[in-house]
Parts: structure tokens; C-alpha cells; sequence
């Protein structure tokens, strides 16, 4: 008797693991009576998966919120897409905010060129290549227009002096060198000056120094003037 | 029979063995063929150098330092127009022949070379007459924008230049045994008063400041394949707390606008690949 009860549940057993395994798909293919599983299991994973979805939308939502830029992006330029073209005074001036250039060209010979981003035509900045016919004076200067560009190539190699003139403030680093060769000294140098929202940089500013100081401060103020 | 057999093995073998080492020769050749393609700025189309360039700063502390410097003038030729992208062989011939110009004012027309300032002479700036020569070598040479130029083009280029203007040229070599010979170039710009072009694989050119004790070069750098011209060197000996350090420049026309003109550390990220000294009579 308790052999009998015992295969009996074994028999139950088996058929419970039979009908767990693959939801009574083979009890039916033997062709023994088995009702086809609820639906109750697909509602539950349903339910689960529309929670998991509110969840993930909610922290979603509070991130968009939270991190949405409310600023314009930062423009980044990069060195690759940078073009230049010839330019002239009037355009340049036209693009300067603060300064305007004025150059006397029976004295200097101006060479200008027009930098600007070819991804975004965004113009970045001008190059003025100043000579002066008497070989005296000789400078590059860049004129950066583009609040949202930052010009790297440019650095004092010392800690520069401020100098107040009359129309602005310069902020220059100066060195003389003696040419034994020649027997006279050439000033070499750069130079910043910075407006609302442009800035000049001098380069390279070279000086044969026919006197015993130097005319860059005169020079300057007559070739880079505020906008009134 | 069995000999024909081997003889058509091997003259297929031969056969297949030319295939793949026609291409391989023709690779070579073109190898060898450097073209010199940089320019910063360009005037007259947009094409733009996509090779990169960056400012950067050496300094050397020293204990004490010997220094030397040569020129051929207070300032020299320094024109940076650039027709097209990849003119950088160009403008070098015009300042070597803007540096001629002061001997025969007819090779720039329209132009005055320059002035003297005590002894010493001084070059004057670009204008449109040095603009219209540029224009001029750069069609001799067959420059394009993508292609650049050889230095075998800079040359026949050149020389077809000097001839349309009943000048004759020639060049010397400052190679020695297949490496760039310093004091060879140093002898050609002093004792014989001939501007040096440099072809040049990756190229420097910056200023030199002086600090107390220290020497800060501070210089701009492209990978690029470029021509310029060394108008004038200078050798800085220095002592320092490791021993003798030698450091030898061209001042150079560098043909950047920019970076027009300035010294060029011969041994800094650089290969000389030839340098010839120029001489337009």
C-alpha cells in the first residue's frame, strides 16, 4: 500500500515538473489531457515591464531637466579646418568691434588675411603683416574678432610690463639685441592689447633702433586706434 | 621535351615575378621624389595645408655661453605670397632672387630691392612687383596645390626664370657624403655671399630669447615638406651643468606668413634632405 501511495506521488511529481518544464506543451503532444497554460504570466510581465519602462522615462525626464544647456554650447574650432584668404583694411575694420586699423601705406606695406572656421564660416581672426618701406619697422599683428575663440599661438616669454598710453593699455615684452656684425641693436618684442571684445596681438614686432628708444608705442597708437 | 617543360616553368615565374615588381619599382622612384607642399596663407584660392603646425618652447639653462652670427643683410628678403596651397618652393626662389635683385634691379622690374643703412644693405618688403615674380616661378615650376614641387622642378623652374632674364645660375651643394655639411653652408653664405635652400621633411622656425642664464627658443613647427631660405646662421656654445652643448641656426625667410622670418634650429624634429647654395649672375 504505502508503495503504491509512494509511486503515485512520484508519478504527481514528475508530471508537476513535466508541465513546469515546458507549460504542458509535451503532456499534450502524448495526447493526455492538458489545458493550455493562463495568460496570467504574460499580464504579470507586462505590468513589469510598463513599471520598468515608467521608471527608466521618469529618470530620463529628470535628467533632461536637470543637465538641458539653457546656454549656447561653447563653439570648439579645430586647427585642421582653419582657412585663410586675402583681405583688405575696409573688411577688417568692418568685422572689428573695438579697434579699427589705420595704416599709412606711403609708410608701410600691409599684407592682410582673413582666418576663418570652414565648418562654420565662423571668422576667427585677421593677420596684418606690417613693413615699413625704410626697413626700419617691421611687426605682424593679429586681430582676434571671434569672442568664442580662444588664439593659442601666442605667449610672452617673460612676465610683460603694462604700459598705460593714451588711447589704451599694452601689455609688451621687449628685448634689444645687439647685432655686432651690423653695429647697431634691433629691438625684438610682442605685444597684447585688449578691448571689450577684440584683441591685437603683436606677434612679432622688430625695430631697427635708429635712437636710443624705441618708437612702438608712437607706431601703435597710430595704426591700432579704439572705435570711438 | 623534359627541358622545354622547365624552361616554361621558369619563364613563367619570371613572368609573375614582374608583376607584382613593376609596381614596386615605380613606388620607389616616387619615393625619392619629395615634394615640397606648405604655405600657411594663400591668397588666391581657399585651399588650406592641412598639415599640422604648432607654437612651442625650448629652454636651455646654461652656466656660460660663446655666440656667432652671420647675415647676408640687417633684413632680408621675407616674402610669404602664396598663389595657390603647396607654394612654399616659389616663394623661396623669389627671396633668393629678391636677394639678387640688389645686384641687377631688372629681376624684379618695378621693384627696389632695398636700401643701405651705414654699410650694410637692408631688403624692403613684398609689393606687388615681388608678388607678380612669385606668380611667375610658380607657373615655371609647375606648382600646384596638391602636388607642390620637387626640387628638381624649383630648380629647372628657376633657371628658366634667370634665363628669361639673361642671367645665368648655378648651385652648390652644402651635402657632405649624403649628410647636410653646416660648415659647408656657413663657408657659401660668408666667404661667398650665397643664400642657402633648404628642402626640408618637418621644419622649425621661432626667435630666440635671452633670460639670465637661460635661453628660451620659442619656435613654430610643422611636419610639413617645405622650402626655405638661410640668408645667415648662428652657432650657440653653451656650458652647461651636463657639459658642451652645441646649437647651430639658419636665420632663416621661412615663407609663413606669420613666421616670416627668424632662425631655424637645424637638429630639432627637421631633416635636411638637400641644401644648395645659389648663386644668380
Amino acid at each position: 500500500m504505502n508503495v503504491k501511495r509512494y509511486l503515485k506521488k512520484q508519478a504527481r511529481n514528475d508530471q508537476q515538473a513535466i508541465i513546469e518544464a515546458d507549460n504542458g506543451k509535451t503532456l499534450r503532444a502524448l495526447g493526455i489531457d492538458y489545458p493550455a497554460p493562463k495568460q496570467k504570466n504574460r499580464r504579470v510581465m507586462g505590468w513589469l515591464l510598463g513599471a520598468a519602462s515608467v521608471a527608466v522615462s521618469s529618470i530620463l525626464i529628470v535628467c533632461i531637466v536637470m543637465f538641458y544647456p539653457t546656454q549656447e554650447p561653447q563653439t570648439i574650432y579645430w586647427d585642421m579646418n582653419f582657412e585663410s584668404r586675402e583681405s583688405t583694411l575696409s573688411e577688417m575694420n568692418s568685422e572689428l568691434h573695438d579697434f579699427t586699423f589705420e595704416i599709412d601705406e606711403s609708410i608701410y606695406l600691409p599684407q592682410i588675411a582673413r582666418t576663418y572656421d570652414s565648418v562654420s564660416k565662423d571668422l576667427l581672426y585677421y593677420t596684418i603683416s606690417l613693413n615699413s618701406y625704410d626697413s626700419v619697422v617691421k611687426m605682424e599683428l593679429v586681430a582676434v574678432c571671434n569672442p568664442k575663440f580662444e588664439y593659442k599661438d601666442f605667449s610672452f616669454q617673460n612676465a610683460p610690463i603694462q604700459k598705460s598710453l593714451a588711447l589704451y593699455n599694452v601689455l609688451y615684452d621687449f628685448e634689444t639685441q645687439p647685432k655686432q656684425q651690423f653695429g647697431l641693436n634691433i629691438l625684438t618684442g610682442k605685444a597684447t592689447i585688449d578691448g571689450k571684445q577684440d584683441t591685437v596681438y603683436v606677434r612679432k614686432y622688430e625695430e631697427l633702433l635708429v635712437q636710443s628708444d624705441t618708437v612702438f608705442f608712437d607706431i601703435i597708437q597710430t595704426i591700432v586706434k579704439p572705435v570711438k | 621535351m623534359k627541358m622545354l617543360h622547365f624552361a616554361s616553368i621558369g619563364l613563367s615565374c619570371l613572368l609573375l615575378l614582374g608583376t607584382f615588381a613593376a609596381p614596386c619599382s615605380i613606388r620607389t622612384n616616387s619615393e625619392d621624389e619629395v615634394t615640397y607642399c606648405d604655405s600657411a596663407i594663400v591668397y588666391d584660392d581657399n585651399e588650406y595645408n592641412l598639415l599640422a603646425s604648432s607654437m612651442q618652447t625650448i629652454r636651455i639653462p646654461y652656466i656660460s655661453r660663446d655666440y656667432s652670427e652671420y647675415d647676408l643683410a640687417i633684413f632680408c628678403p621675407t616674402y610669404t605670397f602664396a598663389p595657390t596651397a603647396g607654394s612654399c618652393a616659389p616663394i623661396a626662389a623669389a627671396n633668393i632672387v629678391g636677394f639678387y635683385d640688389r645686384y641687377d634691379e631688372n629681376l624684379i622690374p618695378n621693384h627696389k630691392s632695398g636700401n643701405l643703412i651705414g654699410e650694410w644693405y637692408s631688403y624692403y618688403v613684398e609689393d606687388s612687383a615681388v608678388v607678380s615674380v612669385i606668380r611667375e616661378l610658380h607657373s615655371l615650376m609647375g606648382t600646384t596645390a596638391t602636388t607642390g614641387t620637387t626640387e628638381n622642378q624649383f630648380l629647372d623652374g628657376l633657371e628658366s626664370f634667370c634665363k628669361s632674364k639673361g642671367k645665368k645660375m648655378e648651385t652648390y651643394s652644402c651635402m657632405s657624403g649624403g649628410s647636410f655639411s653646416f660648415s659647408k653652408a656657413q663657408s657659401y653664405i660668408k666667404d661667398s655671399n650665397m643664400p642657402i635652400a633648404l628642402f626640408l621633411s618637418g621644419y622649425n622656425v621661432g626667435d630666440m630669447f635671452t633670460e639670465d642664464h637661460e635661453d628660451a627658443y620659442s619656435y613654430y613647427k610643422s611636419d610639413a615638406n617645405h622650402v626655405m631660405v638661410g640668408f645667415g646662421y648662428s652657432t650657440y656654445i653653451y656650458q652647461t651643468s651636463d657639459g658642451t652643448l652645441t646649437k647651430n641656426y639658419f636665420n632663416v625667410a621661412s615663407g609663413i606668413s606669420g613666421n616670416s622670418s627668424g632662425i631655424y634650429d637645424i637638429s630639432l624634429d627637421t631633416k635636411i634632405n638637400d641644401a644648395l647654395a645659389i648663386r644668380i649672375y
